[in-house]
């Protein structure tokens, strides 16, 4: 639900300019939500391959049940804000080394005009790699903390990052997605999935190591990741999705395919007609003319009040 | 053989197999000397850096004593200093081998206890022992398996345990409820009296657990937690205490906020504003308040009451988190987005206030560190 700033070929110009000065900072985080144009990311797949060269024609999209006329498709080949999310608290810190390698493996798959930032966890949310463009040397300096898991906390700050125009923004989040001691509780972090222009997938990672049992023991037993899934919630929201992986190889591969898939997407604009703009609206999206595909897209958004 | 004996003798043959063959290497003595020296610093990084800490258990067991009598005329100071650097080196390597040191620690404790009349030394050195304790949530570490609050009586009839049961409970370690020895030798310190009472808190509170479910695994309606309600008895005359009485307030209104009652907890967290003296407290005043607020549904005094906390400690994440999901809520994103850019796009800070408060008095560690030293540095001069 980006505000529509004119035309596909003005945004492309911002796309290349921003390709020349990728680096973010606060004064060109415009966030563009509110407004009464819309932007809808929506992958579309047959099996495991995604389907290329679709033109607006072939998208329905209903606003609230409303269809809405789609004003331009884009293929996506625009540079990318990467947010790296991972839980390096007690439940999966076992795999710490490998995680360390997954960073450094996946920073490089990136293009020279993405973006890249890491956040981890601790006593508080981390971010140890910053906004930096791909390619730039990273210095690592993860730890695992143990006994707190502050998975809803930041997954919130992951969200409200607001791409400069012209760029998208994908965050990949390896959590087990069981929180503990956040501020915020799951339905916060799934609002905020509904008020966000990124695009959340989350891969699934359990701890796939040795637990030490003489460090600083889990003493809290998160509980509501088994009865609302919130960030399973909130990454379909968003028209991401969820994946299950191990760190390591199996966790970069994923990666690999997320990202790929989400370079091929698409994303349809749209100024809301016919239905009242505050409040929440449920958005569908179809491609009729062709059976058998797979689409996910961003399942709706707030309105501005 | 007493309890403290004992104490000694479990860790002398816990740490012996396993690093008999191995302690050559370390030079525990320099190390400590380093820090006698008040080269601090210095030596409690030579010492986290030991990869392995079998060999250092081992030399810290045989080593020190042989160190602190080697100068009887200081023999206490020396004691001290060991017993000092046993606790920096635990907080330096705290996340990943509380359970490699708890032992040591209690062990130390068994030395301190030896001098006739408790000394400050001895006073600060217990207090920091607990912030770390808090960090690890070691409740039975702290306080023993079926601990009570001063107002609560002990079961009148004695469990009927059968005799293999008794058996078998008797072969195994008992926890040794370290905090009970500080209340023993001050028993009047009500910092003391107030950790007593926030361990006893410990896995029966939610904080900072979040979103329990109502119903349990098995389908079952969640108890009440009327038993947390109980540490209301002990919190309030703190209230009454200057010392303590800021973060007594706040404990009170965390076990309210808890337990559901909003308003109570609102109340407590105003009673402790005017009050708190110490950054951490006063920051946990408004902040805690705004929690409650939020609930309340007074959103607008919330968003104040976190804008407050701010003021206290700029930029803390805690109060960055919960005030700008407010204002992203409200569609006042350009403010909130802001304020996440400037206080999450950097590399990791120290701990947080917030997140740290359900580790008792963890969160003043640094301030427990920097008494112990003084008090350190007091007994050698």
């Amino acid at each position: 639900m980006t505000r529509g700033r004119g035309s596909f070929l003005v945004a492309a110009l911002l796309a290349f300019a921003a390709i020349e000065m990728p680096r973010l900072d606060a004064k060109q985080a415009v966030f563009r939500a509110r407004t009464e144009s819309v932007a809808i990311s929506a992958s579309v797949k047959r099996g495991n391959a995604p389907v290329a060269n679709l033109t607006a024609n072939d998208f329905r999209l209903t606003d609230n049940g409303v269809p809405q006329s789609v004003e331009a498709v884009t293929i996506e080949s625009v540079p990318l804000d990467v947010t790296l999310f991972m839980d390096t608290s007690g439940s999966t810190a076992g795999a710490l080394d490998r995680m360390k390698s997954n960073v450094i493996t996946i920073a490089k798959m990136l293009r020279p005009d993405d973006q890249f930032r890491l956040m981890t966890i601790g006593l508080s949310v981390d971010t140890p790699v910053p906004w930096q463009r791909a390619g730039s040397p990273i210095s690592l300096d993860m730890k695992a903390v143990p006994g707190i898991s502050l998975v809803y906390d930041a997954l919130f700050v992951a969200l409200t990052h607001t791409p400069a125009t012209g760029r998208r923004h994908l965050i990949v989040a390896m959590t087990d997605g069981e929180d503990c001691g956040s501020l915020l509780d799951g339905a916060r972090v799934l609002d905020a999935s509904g008020r966000s222009e990124a695009v959340l997938h989350w891969i699934y990672v359990s701890n796939q190591g040795d637990f030490d049992q003489l460090s600083i023991p889990a003493w809290c037993t998160p509980t509501d990741a088994r009865e609302v899934d919130f960030v399973a919630q909130s990454a379909a929201r968003t028209g991401g999705d969820s994946h299950r992986s191990r760190f390591g190889d199996a966790a970069v591969r994923t990666f690999a395919q997320i990202l790929d898939e989400f370079r091929q997407s698409y994303v349809l604009r749209y100024s809301a007609q016919g239905v009242k703009s505050s409040g929440w609206h449920t958005v569908a999206v179809q491609v009729p003319a062709q059976q058998a595909l797979t689409i996910k897209a961003r399942s709706g958004y707030f309105g501005a009040p | 053989m007493g309890r403290p004996v004992l104490v000694a003798f479990a860790v002398v043959l816990f740490v012996t197999p396993t690093a008999r063959t191995q302690g050559n290497g370390i030079d525990l003595k320099g190390l400590l000397d380093t820090y006698y020296q008040g080269r601090y610093d210095e030596a409690v990084a030579k010492a986290a850096a030991i990869p392995d800490l079998g060999p250092f258990r081992l030399r810290f067991v045989q080593d020190s004593p042989v160190w602190v009598n080697a100068d009887p005329a200081r023999s206490e100071a020396r004691s001290a200093a060991a017993a000092a650097f046993l606790l920096e080196v635990t907080a330096a390597r705290l996340e990943s081998d509380w359970g490699r040191f708890s032992d040591l620690i209690e062990w130390t404790c068994v030395q301190l206890r030896t001098t006739a009349a408790p000394t400050e030394f001895e006073r600060s050195w217990h207090a920091a022992s607990h912030a770390l304790a808090g960090r690890a949530r070691a409740r039975e570490w702290l306080l023993g398996e079926f601990p009570l609050l001063p107002h609560q009586k002990a079961p009148e009839q004695p469990r009927t345990v059968p005799r293999w049961v008794q058996r078998m409970e008797a072969t195994q370690p008992k926890p040794p409820a370290h905090l009970t020895h500080a209340l023993e030798r001050f028993p009047d310190d009500p910092h003391f009296q107030l950790s007593r009472v926030v361990a006893w808190t410990w896995g029966r509170d939610g904080e900072p657990m979040r979103n329990v479910r109502v119903r349990d695994d098995d389908d079952q309606r969640r108890p009440s937690r009327a038993p947390q309600l109980e540490a209301i008895v002990t919190l309030e005359p703190l209230t009454a205490v200057p010392d303590v009485a800021a973060e007594a307030w706040i404990r009170l209104g965390m076990v309210r906020f808890t337990a559901g009652d909003f308003a109570a907890a609102l109340r407590a967290f105003e009673a402790a504003q005017p009050i708190a003296t110490e950054t951490s407290m006063k920051y946990l005043a408004y902040f805690n308040a705004a929690r409650a607020l939020e609930r309340l549904q007074r959103v607008d005094n919330a968003v104040r009451a976190y804008q407050q906390a701010l003021e206290i400690v700029p930029d803390a994440e805690s109060a960055t988190v919960a005030l700008t999901s407010l204002q992203f809520m409200r569609d006042d994103r350009d403010v909130a987005v802001s304020a996440i850019n400037r206080v999450f796009n950097r590399k990791p800070g120290p701990a947080e206030t917030a997140t740290s408060r359900g580790y008792g008095s963890f969160l003043r560690w640094d301030a427990l560190k920097t008494a112990m030293r003084a008090a350190l540095k007091r007994d050698k001069s």
